[in-house]
C-alpha cells in the first residue's frame, strides 16, 4: 500500500506514488537548476515538463493503472536524461558554461537542518556540517548540557526553530559548502541514490573508513573511550531508574494512598487523585529518562532502540503525563490561594503560680488507662508522621503580658489555606489541639494534629498566653522549643549551675516591662562584664 | 564539433516537415546520434530563438497539447549554407584521408 499525492503538470492532473513523487520532485529541482541560468530556463523546463506530462499520460491505463509508480518515473527520467547528460547537448557558447566555471563558494556554509541525518530534527547534524564535526559529537554535547545543567534540550528547541530544514538538494550542498554546480550536483544526487540504497545504514561504516583512512590512533581512542563512558553513563542511568521505579513503586504502599495513612507530599493531594498522580509521576521522571539512555545507544553504538512508532508512543503518554501532573499541581496550589484564621480565646484559672509542662506527643507512653484511649490514637498518628510533620504540625505560643486587674486567658489562633477564605476557615476549625490545666499546672500537648481527612494546607497553630502582671510561671526546660522570644539561655546562665549544666526549668516574673528572670544573677563577675560592656560601647560611640 | 553537427541534423529532420520533439528523438536515435531528450529541448529554443525554426501547437488526442515544430525560411537558408559547409567538409575530409589507406597498408607492409 502507498500512499498517492495528486500533481499537476501543466493542466493535467496525476496521481503519484509518494516515493516515485520525491524522486520527480528533485529530478525537477535538478533541472530547474540546470537551465536556471539561461534566459530560455522557462520555456525549456516547461517543454520538459509538457513532455514528461505527456509520457506519465501514455502510460496510464483507465481502469487499470491510473497512479504513477517509481518504475515509471525512473523510466521516464532515464528517457529524459539526467542533468548531467544534458551537458553534452550544451552549446559550448553558451553563457550556463561560463556560470558553471563560477569559483565554488566552498567555505560559504548555510547552517541548515539535514533531514537526511537526524535523529529529532537533524540539527546536530546541520550543526556538523556547518563546523565539519562529526555529528555524534555534536549530539554527544547537547546529550551531556542536558544531563549537567539541562540547557541543552532549550537550546536544540531554539536551533529547531531557527534553522530551516535543508529541503532542496541545492541547500543540502550548501549546507555542506559545496558549490552549486553541475558535477557536484550529480555527486550529491548520486550520494543520494547510493544512500538509498543501503537503506540509510552506511553511518557506522563511513565512521569506519574514515578512521581508517585517517589512520588516526587518538580519535579512535577518543571514540573508545566516549564509548565506554557512554556504556558507564547508560549503567548508571539504569541504576537510576531501578531506584526510581521501586521508589515510585515503593510509594504505593509505604506511604499508602488510603485515608489517613497518607505521608508527605501525598497528605498535600487529595485521596481521590494519589494514585493517578503517582501514576503520572511515575511517567513524567522515567520516560524521560528511558529517552535519554536510548538517545545514548543511539549516538555511541549506532542502535535504534526504540523504534519510531514507540517513541512516539512514549512522547504522548510523557506530555498527558506531565498535562495532568500540571493541570492537578495547579490545581493543588490553587488549594493554598486563601489564608484565614481562626481565633479562639479561653479564661484560665487564676493561680499565684503556674507551672507550665509540655505534653509531648511524639514519645509513646505506657497508658493502661483505656479513658485516655483517644489521646492514645492521636499519639499515634503524630508518631507516624513523625518525620516529616514534626516542624509543621508543631504548636508555637507567646507569653503577653495584661494588666494585674485582668484575668489571665490563653487564645488559640488556628491558621490554615484553602481555595475560599470559609474553606480555609472551616479547615483551620479543625485543628485539633489539647490544652489542659490542672489547678497551677498548665500541660500543653507539643503537637496539634489535623483531621484524618484532612490534606495539608499549610495548618498551624499559635497560642498566646494571657498573663497578668505579678504572675509567676515556671517553665519545662522542654517546653522553651516552643515558645518564642524569651531569652532562656541567659535566665539558665543565672542559675550558675557548675560544669554547664541547666536547670530543668526556669522561673520567671511578669512585670510591667514584661516577662523577667525570676533568678538574680550571681553578684560581681556578671556586673563587671556588664561595665566593660557598656564602656567598651561608650568608647565606640564617642570615636 | 558533435553539437554542431547534432543541431544540422536536428534541422534535417526538422526540414523534411512537421515533426515532434520525440519523433525527433527516434530519428536521432535512428542515427545513432544518441542523446537524451532532456538535450533536445534546450538546442530546439535556441533554434527557435534564432529564427530557424517555429512551432505549432496541436490538440493531441492523448494528453496535452504538442509543440509542432517546422523549419522557417531563415532556417531553410542556414540548412543550405550548412549542407554546402558539409561537403566542403566531407570533401576536406575525404581528401585528406585518401591517402591514409596506403599508408597504413604501407607501414603495415
Amino acid at each position: 500500500m502507498n500512499r498517492t499525492i495528486i500533481i499537476n503538470i501543466n493542466g493535467i492532473v496525476f496521481h503519484i506514488e509518494e516515493d516515485a513523487y520525491e524522486v520527480l520532485r528533485s529530478y525537477m529541482i535538478d533541472v530547474k537548476k540546470h537551465f536556471g541560468h539561461t534566459a530560455d530556463s522557462h520555456e525549456i523546463v516547461g517543454d520538459i515538463e509538457n513532455r514528461i506530462a505527456e509520457m506519465f499520460n501514455e502510460r496510464i491505463v483507465q481502469g487499470k493503472k491510473e497512479v504513477i509508480a517509481m518504475q515509471d518515473v525512473s523510466e521516464v527520467i532515464a528517457q529524459m536524461g539526467r542533468v548531467s547528460d544534458f551537458e553534452t547537448g550544451e552549446p559550448e557558447e553558451d553563457s550556463t558554461e561560463a556560470a558553471y566555471d563560477m569559483p565554488p563558494m566552498s567555505g560559504q556554509r548555510k547552517l541548515m537542518r539535514d533531514p537526511d541525518d537526524k535523529v529529532f530534527g537533524g540539527v546536530c547534524s546541520g550543526l556538523g556540517h556547518y563546523f565539519d564535526i562529526e555529528a555524534r559529537w555534536i549530539r554527544l554535547i547537547l546529550v551531556l548540557l542536558f544531563i549537567f545543567g539541562g540547557t541543552g534540550f532549550l537550546l536544540y528547541i531554539i536551533l529547531w526553530i531557527v534553522m530551516p530544514v535543508a529541503k532542496t538538494r541545492a541547500d543540502r550542498m550548501a549546507m555542506r559548502g559545496e558549490a552549486p554546480n553541475l558535477q557536484n550536483f550529480k555527486r550529491s544526487f548520486q550520494e543520494e541514490m547510493e544512500g538509498l540504497r543501503t537503506n540509510f545504514t552506511g553511518a557506522e561504516e563511513g565512521l569506519k573508513s574514515g578512521l581508517n583512512s585517517a589512520g588516526n590512533f587518538f580519535v579512535r581512542a577518543f571514540v573508545v573511550l566516549a564509548k565506554v563512558l557512554g556504556v558507564l553513563v547508560i549503567m548508571g542511568m539504569c541504576g537510576g531508574l531501578i531506584t526510581l521505579l521501586i521508589a515510585i513503586v515503593a510509594s504505593f504502599g509505604f506511604l499508602g494512598s488510603e485515608n489517613g495513612m497518607a505521608m508527605f507530599p501525598l497528605n498535600v493531594i487529595e485521596p481521590d487523585f494519589r494514585t493517578p498522580m503517582l501514576v503520572s509521576a511515575l511517567f513524567v521522571a522515567i520516560i524521560p529518562f528511558l529517552a535519554l539512555v536510548a538517545l545514548i545507544i543511539r549516538i555511541l553504538f549506532n542502535k535504534s532502540v526504540i523504534g519510531q512508532y514507540t517513541g512516539f508512543t512514549m512522547l504522548v503518554a510523557w506530555l498527558i503525563a506531565v498535562g495532568f501532573t500540571t493541570v492537578y499541581g495547579t490545581r493543588t496550589l490553587n488549594d493554598f490561594r486563601e489564608e484565614s484564621t481562626v481565633v479562639e480565646e479561653r479564661p484560665l484559672e487564676k493561680q499565684e503560680v503556674y507551672h507550665l509542662s509540655k505534653n509531648d506527643l511524639t514519645v509513646i507512653r505506657l497508658q493502661t488507662d483505656s479513658a485516655d484511649r483517644i489521646s492514645r490514637i492521636r499519639q499515634r498518628a503524630i508518631i507516624r508522621n513523625h518525620n516529616v510533620l514534626e516542624g509543621h504540625s508543631r504548636m508555637h505560643m507567646r507569653i503577653v503580658k495584661v494588666d494585674a486587674t485582668q484575668e489571665p486567658s490563653i487564645t488559640y489562633e488556628y491558621s490554615a489555606h484553602g481555595a475560599t477564605y470559609e474553606r480555609a476557615a472551616e479547615r483551620a476549625g479543625r485543628i485539633d489541639y489539647q490544652f489542659q490545666q490542672l489547678g497551677g499546672k498548665l500541660i500543653f500537648d507539643s503537637h496539634f494534629n489535623i483531621d484524618g481527612n484532612d490534606l495539608m494546607r499549610h495548618q498551624q497553630l499559635y497560642l498566646k498566653l494571657n498573663m497578668p502582671v505579678g504572675a509567676t510561671l515556671i517553665i519545662d526546660r522542654d517546653l522553651q522549643r516552643h515558645i518564642w522570644d524569651l531569652p532562656f539561655n541567659q535566665c539558665e546562665d543565672n542559675y550558675n549551675y557548675p560544669d554547664g549544666d541547666r536547670p530543668d526549668k526556669t522561673e520567671w516574673t511578669m512585670t510591667e516591662s514584661g516577662l523577667k528572670c525570676a533568678v538574680i544573677p550571681p553578684p560581681i563577675e556578671e556586673e563587671t562584664i556588664d561595665e566593660e560592656r557598656t564602656i567598651n560601647i561608650d568608647t565606640v560611640q564617642k570615636n | 564539433m558533435r553539437k554542431g553537427i547534432l543541431e544540422y541534423c536536428i534541422l534535417s529532420i526538422i526540414s523534411r516537415g512537421e515533426i515532434y520533439a520525440s519523433d525527433i528523438i527516434g530519428e536521432l536515435k535512428k542515427a545513432r546520434l544518441l542523446v537524451v531528450e532532456g538535450t533536445l529541448y534546450p538546442l530546439l529554443t535556441r533554434l527557435k530563438n534564432n529564427g530557424l525554426l517555429s512551432y505549432v501547437w496541436k490538440e493531441s488526442t492523448s494528453g496535452p497539447p504538442r509543440k509542432y515544430y517546422q523549419i522557417t525560411p531563415a532556417g531553410l537558408e542556414v540548412l543550405i549554407r550548412l549542407d554546402t559547409t558539409w561537403e566542403e567538409l566531407v570533401f576536406a575530409v575525404q581528401t585528406s584521408m585518401e591517402g591514409r589507406d596506403k599508408q597504413t597498408t604501407e607501414s603495415s607492409n
